[in-house]
């Protein structure tokens, strides 16, 4: 055995074991992109350097053998900057996108390919699950959106978008016509008290997640109908009031109480709400209360004043949210902001750490030119997008599903288990440090299930390691060299036969998605 | 014809409307010639009739008749004609048309005013061409796979075989063809991602065909000081050679660039196929890559030696006459000689001196070391002081032969007496070529020579290379012998070590302290002599294996005999034939004399040496992805510990040392270590080799004793730079080193100091920069080499180096932005942590050295200026009131910027100027200046 110090805490180890298995032994998380369990290491991402007896250089410790009483420096300032420029000249050089054009630009941030990927598997079910995990009301918004997704979709510099707004309406309206329309698993009950003042979408979307978190809400409306903004800035050809009325039944059906025709300040005081609820939540659309300076409540130009980290104004337990806080003009920013505030309330009311609104490090595709977009678009669908004056008044299912169909699942199937984008986040590497001259898009040589996509791959080396091993892989090769460096089949050999039987590990044993099986 | 084939739709359209020309003109010719034979007779009828009618009125009718057939017929012709001939003009007018848009041709260069003009409006023509990139690949042609199998056979199957195997089918076919590439793998058994991989790494192989001529335009350092972008760009234009590719579209030419042909005194170097131009110019390109004319064949390196071999046989017979000495006149025939013209003052030589009936010996000998006064030829007489004739052409060989006393009797030499006599010998004033013929005692050579102490480079200009009798009769092999008899390898370790003697690959590492462990280590183990001398603007290496093979071999033997190895290999770059040559040449030889082989001079040791040609990557002189190249693979060097003395070739220890620090060790064993630690500093004994290139009036191949100042060697031996310029600084150590400023000159060339600056020794490139030199622009220089030449193995060398090159190519565009210069200090310290090898951590020296003693240059550039007038976007030519008006420059300019105005002060187009310089050096009256 050896016994070594990594950033002064003993640990021993068997002799010829690696820093990097020895410091994870102590739980250090040192990111190393390029090595795989039980495999040589390939000393290629050079993201896991650490700093040996104080040496005056650094050492890859995915690398380098433990000796007898080394003392190895690792969570270090210094250290952490190499590795996040190391991270961040990755990122440099990774095209792809983390999450789909449409999905960044959507207020709500709704996974809009997961809801397209169910639609076309004909799983609706899921796709309005999908659907309102951040949008409480997605009827309304499938009428009234301006469709700022469909604007972004890339889709649309090919032929045109795919009709993401129709379909989510299309979804909603089925689950709102079925017989046991979708309701969220509700977390245990908190035994806390949340009073929702204001009926408009801010606050029925607030209503929605605050029940799914497990308090009790109370929804107080100083008119008999909810709906708020909904019911006088659009008109009844825009938004049936039938459709309003059962999205908003539906959204407040396990809310536990509402107060209908009760105004604040004239029918009851905020003091009484404070005294009775555990938190208040103001949605009270656009413009000023009267009453806002006897309820001591800072004001701003545009509104109620608020802590933008927390939500919370500057009467503790109190929060403010949509159009009482600033304009905002998309009622889609308005669920957003519901959204928000339900998660600030219930971190501030389980004493849990504020939702971090810091947007995780994202690598973006920049503009594909005509050619690229060709190879992007090579196998799917190459079907035009349903003409608007073919649909009646809602989408049919043969429509919806062609639609869906449509999608380029721009965004990254293995986001969830990309290490890249993981360390990327975790040591906040800066997105913009490396611009200018960046990777495109190189296409993707797909074979089968298996997936190759060039831009992404940053050369660790795991999967050529991988297929060398496989018996019946004829095996992957590091193609060029300097930037021009590529890992591809070797010429004339297709990819499946080269991954052979390696393939689904590869793929799992990805650090970035660079190898994928369809799913 | 042509354009039929090709079947475009203008061809089409021009098929259809020649058709239409020709059946218009068919029509009316017909026609008229009709009109023509029936003329007479219709007039006749008519006449007849008319007489008949007059005379007889029944026939008024047939008159009648007669009139109106006739006059239909008139005006039924009239239409014919008239549609025929308005098909005619307006087939013509297509034909024309269509003839007239044609791709405008790539004009010639420059010769007259006119042609300057009508290159004005063409350039704007293929300007726009220029921009539809129809990018297409000539077709190959099919292939034959047969002698595949022949190649496997003679080379072999094994892994360490694939890159000789690679070589082979690239000489076969000129590129790798994936069928053959499929079909070696077939063969061999070698995995076809190895072969993917290997195929792909090094930029000797090409995986697209290859033209019938290869241009190689030299980047080396000193050829990028003298402007060698320029030259590859206008290479470029006149090859007519799409961007984005390497080959024209007829498969006519190809054009590389290469990291350094190493004739760096000879900047900038073009080579086209076999034949190497010196000193070339953008005005004389045009000669340059012309093959329209006999082609260029050479002489192979071998078959000159047989040639000389004979002329010495030949005055062999006169050297028994005592009356009479015979001259040796000594011709240097190194790479770079022969690329100064050498070869073709050897064959005028040979010529004359058979003409004239002189009794001389003509030697082939190794690098004479003073490059700047290359050709060379040295002549050598009893009793009298040696005479040499510098820059010698084929032209002065005449002169040059009779300015030697006849050393023949009369009897045998009247009849070239009598040519003579009609021939007057042309006297020195006559001669238009820069050739002196001077005593070697002269200034200018010894001052180059003196200060010089000849250790590596014993014997130079003296010894033929090729010879190992002389190489043997100079003391050669006495350290071999001496360590075979004494019989105690141990005592060869010790002399190493007081030696002093350090690794000369550029670190320094004690040569001894790498033996030591290599000796320890038991089993089979190997030596590699590493050769890959990548650095561009260095050329030591080469000029040591091709002018000292033996000398290397000798010590690589001593080396291998203290420590116990039986097999060596030498790793050499493909780039140098002739060192390749030579040195197997001397292999053959040596192991003929049983001096290599089993049982060596009937001791108890053998030892079997093999060359390994490298396939052009910069890294492979790094030693663990040299050792990864000698086995058949990727050149990626590998993370150490394990050190190659540990685990090198198949996991045996292995011992990597530098040619030039073998070609040490004989010294060191004949003359006793004392002696050898005698010259140099406390730290850094012995001399070093150094190949003196830039700007510096004489350069050349150099060896100085270590502690030398950085001025000794610019100034004393050098001869500092040219009148009016002011020395700036010295590139010292090639892409890993840095350079040094002119007010640090007095620093003393040893390892310790030099790190100290920020350079490093590195294998011995020392290139002097003058005021007209950017150091930005010599930083992005070497940064886009290192950039270039990265394996791709780890992050921080693959795009580290390459954001590192965008920062600094902004700044050389003029696009720099505040915080630029931070961010680069901040990437060069995160490449030098973060590399895995040397290349990667050193890459960042020419940058950080360069910004530590010439940072006001880079604020300059952030500032949108450049102060050396180099970095073109940030420059403009403009024409001053000294104009006479003379249109040399609007004659000369390649691309037709200047127009031409006879009498009047000129203008220079900035839009269409590319700034190519040719304007200002051709300008007689010095009116063209850099703004």
């Amino acid at each position: 055995m050896v016994q070594l110090w990594i950033d002064n805490t003993s640990v021993e180890v068997a002799e010829g074991t690696t820093i990097l298995a020895a410091a994870r032994q102590l739980s250090i998380d040192i990111p190393a992109l390029c090595h795989l369990d039980g495999h040589s290491s390939n000393n290629s991402c050079m993201c896991c350097l650490v700093r040996v007896d104080g040496a005056s250089n650094v050492v890859p410790a995915c690398g380098t053998k433990v000796g007898h009483g080394m003392r190895v420096e690792s969570e270090t300032a210094e250290i952490h900057e190499l590795r996040r420029t190391g991270l961040e000249l990755l990122l440099a050089d990774h095209a792809g996108d983390c999450h789909a054009p449409c999905e960044h630009t959507c207020p709500a941030r709704m996974d809009i390919p997961d809801m397209l990927h169910y639609v076309a598997a004909g799983d609706y079910r899921t796709a309005i699950e999908v659907v309102k995990r951040d949008i409480a009301l997605p009827a309304i918004l499938g009428r009234v959106c301006p469709d700022v997704c469909e604007a972004a979709c890339r889709r649309g510099q090919h032929d045109s978008p795919a009709a993401i707004c129709q379909i989510k309406q299309f979804v909603a309206d089925r689950d709102l016509e079925s017989e046991s329309p979708y309701r969220p698993v509700t977390a245990p009950a908190s035994g806390k008290r949340v009073a929702i003042v204001g009926g408009g979408p801010t606050g029925l979307t607030a209503a929605y997640h605050l029940t799914q978190f497990g308090h009790a809400c109370t929804l107080i409306e100083q008119h008999d109908e909810l709906g708020g903004r909904l019911r006088h800035e659009f008109s009844d050809a825009e938004l049936p009031r039938e459709v309003l009325k059962a999205e908003a039944e539906i959204t407040l059906a396990q809310t536990a109480e509402r107060r209908l025709g009760r105004r604040l300040g004239e029918d009851i005081t905020l003091d009484e709400l404070v005294a009775e609820f555990d938190a208040v939540l103001l949605a009270t659309g656009r413009g000023k209360p009267a009453w806002l300076e006897s309820a001591n409540i800072r004001a701003t130009a545009s509104g109620i004043g608020v802590d933008g980290h927390t939500r919370m104004t500057s009467r503790t337990s109190v929060f403010a949210a949509g159009n009482a806080v600033r304009t905002y003009k998309l009622v889609v920013q308005s669920v957003a902001e519901g959204k928000l505030a339900a998660q600030c309330i219930n971190a501030w009311l389980r004493e849990l750490p504020m939702p971090d609104r810091h947007q995780a490090y994202e690598t973006r595709l920049t503009r594909l030119t005509t050619g690229e977009m060709c190879d992007f678009c090579a196998g799917y669908p190459d079907t035009p997008r349903v003409p608007d004056r073919t649909i009646a008044k809602n989408l049919t299912e043969d429509q919806a599903r062609h639609e869906a169909e449509r999608c380029l699942e721009c965004d990254c199937p293995a986001l969830d288990s990309c290490r890249l984008h993981y360390y990327a986040a975790l040591y906040q590497c800066d997105a913009r440090r490396f611009h200018g001259s960046d990777r495109r898009f190189e296409g993707r040589i797909v074979d089968g299930r298996v997936a190759l996509e060039p831009g992404k791959c940053i050369l660790c080396g795991i999967c050529i390691q991988l297929a060398r091993e496989a018996s019946d892989a004829i095996g992957l090769a590091f193609l060029g060299r300097s930037v021009g460096m590529r890992i591809g089949p070797p010429p004339g050999i297709t990819l499946s036969r080269a991954l052979g039987s390696a393939a689904e590990s590869s793929a799992r044993a990805c650090p970035t998605g660079a190898i994928t099986i369809k799913r | 014809m042509k354009i039929v084939i090709r079947k475009s739709p203008r061809s089409l359209a021009l098929l259809l409307s020649a058709v239409a020309l020709v059946i218009a003109t068919a029509v009316l010719a017909i026609d008229f010639s009709v009109r023509f034979t029936t003329a007479s007779e219709q007039a006749k009828r008519l006449r007849t009739a008319e007489e008949a009618a007059r005379n007889d009125p029944a026939a008024t009718e047939a008159f009648n008749l007669e009139v109106t057939q006739q006059t239909a017929q008139s005006l039924a012709r009239t239409r014919r004609q008239r549609a025929a001939g308005i098909a005619l003009l307006t087939a013509a007018g297509i034909c024309v048309a269509l003839v007239k848009w044609r791709k405008p041709k790539k004009p010639p260069l420059p010769t007259t005013v006119i042609n300057t003009v009508a290159r004005q409006v063409s350039n704007n023509g293929s300007a726009s061409s220029a921009e539809q990139p129809p990018h297409v690949e000539f077709a190959p042609p099919p292939i034959d796979l047969a002698p595949i199998e022949p190649i496997v056979t003679r080379i072999g199957r094994e892994q360490r075989h694939l890159i000789p195997l690679l070589h082979a089918i690239d000489h076969e076919y000129h590129y790798l063809p994936p069928s053959a590439l499929s079909q070696l793998a077939d063969l061999t058994g070698i995995p076809r991602p190895q072969i993917a991989e290997v195929a792909t790494f090094y930029s000797r192989f090409r995986t697209r065909p290859r033209g019938k001529h290869l241009v190689q335009v030299c980047r080396g350092t000193a050829c990028h000081v003298y402007g060698a972008d320029l030259i590859l760009e206008e290479t470029r234009r006149l090859l007519n050679i799409p961007p984005g590719s390497d080959t024209d579209l007829e498969g006519n030419a190809t054009l590389e660039v290469v990291g350094c042909l190493g004739c760096c005194t000879l900047a900038p170097v073009v080579r086209v196929d076999d034949r190497v131009v010196g000193h070339t110019e953008v005005q004389a390109l045009p000669s340059v890559v012309d093959w329209s004319g006999p082609a260029s064949v050479r002489e192979d390196g071998d078959q000159m030696l047989s040639a000389t071999a004979s002329q010495g046989a030949s005055n062999g017979r006169a050297e028994e006459n005592n009356k009479f000495v015979s001259y040796e006149i000594r011709v240097g025939l190194g790479s770079c000689c022969v690329a100064g013209g050498s070869r073709d003052v050897l064959e005028s030589l040979q010529r004359e001196l058979k003409a004239q009936r002189l009794n001389a010996t003509i030697k082939q000998v190794g690098c004479v070391g003073i490059c700047h006064l290359t050709p060379l030829v040295e002549v050598v007489r009893p009793n009298a002081e040696p005479i040499v004739a510098t820059k010698a052409t084929p032209a002065d060989v005449r002169r040059i032969v009779r300015s030697l006393p006849p050393n023949v009797p009369w009897r045998k030499r009247w009849r070239s007496s009598v040519t003579n006599l009609w021939q007057p010998a042309p006297s020195a004033d006559m001669a238009i070529t820069p050739c002196d013929i001077i005593p070697t005692s002269d200034l200018r050579v010894r001052r180059f020579i003196d200060p010089q102490i000849r250790i590596v480079t014993e014997h130079s200009g003296v010894m033929d290379p090729t010879s190992l009798e002389e190489y043997r009769a100079r003391d050669g092999f006495v350290a071999l012998n001496r360590v075979l008899q004494e019989h105690e390898p141990a005592s060869i370790l010790d002399a190493v070590e007081r030696s002093g003697l350090r690794g000369r690959g550029g670190a320094g590492f004690p040569t001894a302290t790498k033996w030591r462990r290599l000796q320890q280590a038991i089993g089979e183990k190997f030596l590699v002599c590493n050769g890959d001398e990548g650095d561009p603007g260095a050329f030591m290496d080469r000029m040591i294996m091709e002018s000292y093979a033996y000398r290397v071999l000798e010590g690589m033997a001593i080396a291998a005999y203290a420590l116990g190895v039986a097999r060596a290999y030498i790793y050499v770059r493909h780039e140098y034939p002739l060192a390749v040559r030579r040195l197997r040449n001397a292999i053959e030889r040596m192991t003929s004399e049983n001096l290599l082989g089993d049982h060596i001079l009937g001791h108890d040791f053998s030892l079997h040496v093999e060359i390994v040609e490298g396939g052009g990557a910069f890294v492979c002189g790094e030693e663990t992805a040299l050792l990864q190249s000698i086995m058949g693979h990727r050149g990626t060097p590998q993370l150490r510990p394990p050190y190659p003395v540990e685990s090198g070739l198949w996991g045996r220890p292995t011992l990597v040392n530098n040619a030039e620090t073998l070609a040490n060790v004989p010294w060191i064993v004949r003359n006793g270590p004392e002696r050898f630690a005698a010259y140099g500093t406390a730290t850094s004994k012995g001399t070093k080799v150094f190949s003196l290139a830039g700007k510096v009036r004489r350069g050349g191949l150099i060896e100085v004793p270590m502690g030398m100042t950085i001025r000794q060697v610019v100034e004393e031996i050098g001869g500092n730079v040219a009148d009016g310029k002011r020395f700036k600084a010295v590139q010292i150590g090639g892409p890993s080193g840095g350079c040094i400023p002119a007010s640090l000159a007095e620093t003393p060339i040893d390892y310790e100091s030099l790190r100290q600056v920020g350079a490093i020794m590195g294998s011995g490139g020392l290139i002097v920069l003058d005021d007209d030199d950017c150091m930005v622009d010599i930083a992005r220089y070497f940064l886009e080499f290192t950039q270039r030449e990265s394996c791709g193995h780890c992050t921080f060398c693959r795009v580290g180096t390459r954001k590192l090159l965008d920062v600094l190519e902004r700044l050389c565009a003029g696009h720099g932005k505040r915080g630029d210069l931070k961010e680069i200090e901040a990437l060069c310290h995160s490449t030098t942590m973060g590399s895995l090898c040397g290349l990667g951590k050193t890459a960042p020296n020419p940058v950080l050295t360069t910004l530590r003693y010439f940072r006001d240059e880079y604020e300059a550039h952030l500032a949108g200026r450049c102060p050396a007038g180099r970095c073109k976007a940030l420059i403009r030519y403009d024409v001053t009131r000294d104009c006479t008006g003379c249109t040399i420059c609007a004659q000369k300019c390649p691309v037709g910027a200047i127009a031409a105005t006879p009498y009047r002060q000129h203008w220079i187009d900035p839009a269409i100027c590319t700034r190519c310089d040719v304007c200002r050096t051709s300008c007689p009256e010095d009116a063209i200046r850099v703004v």
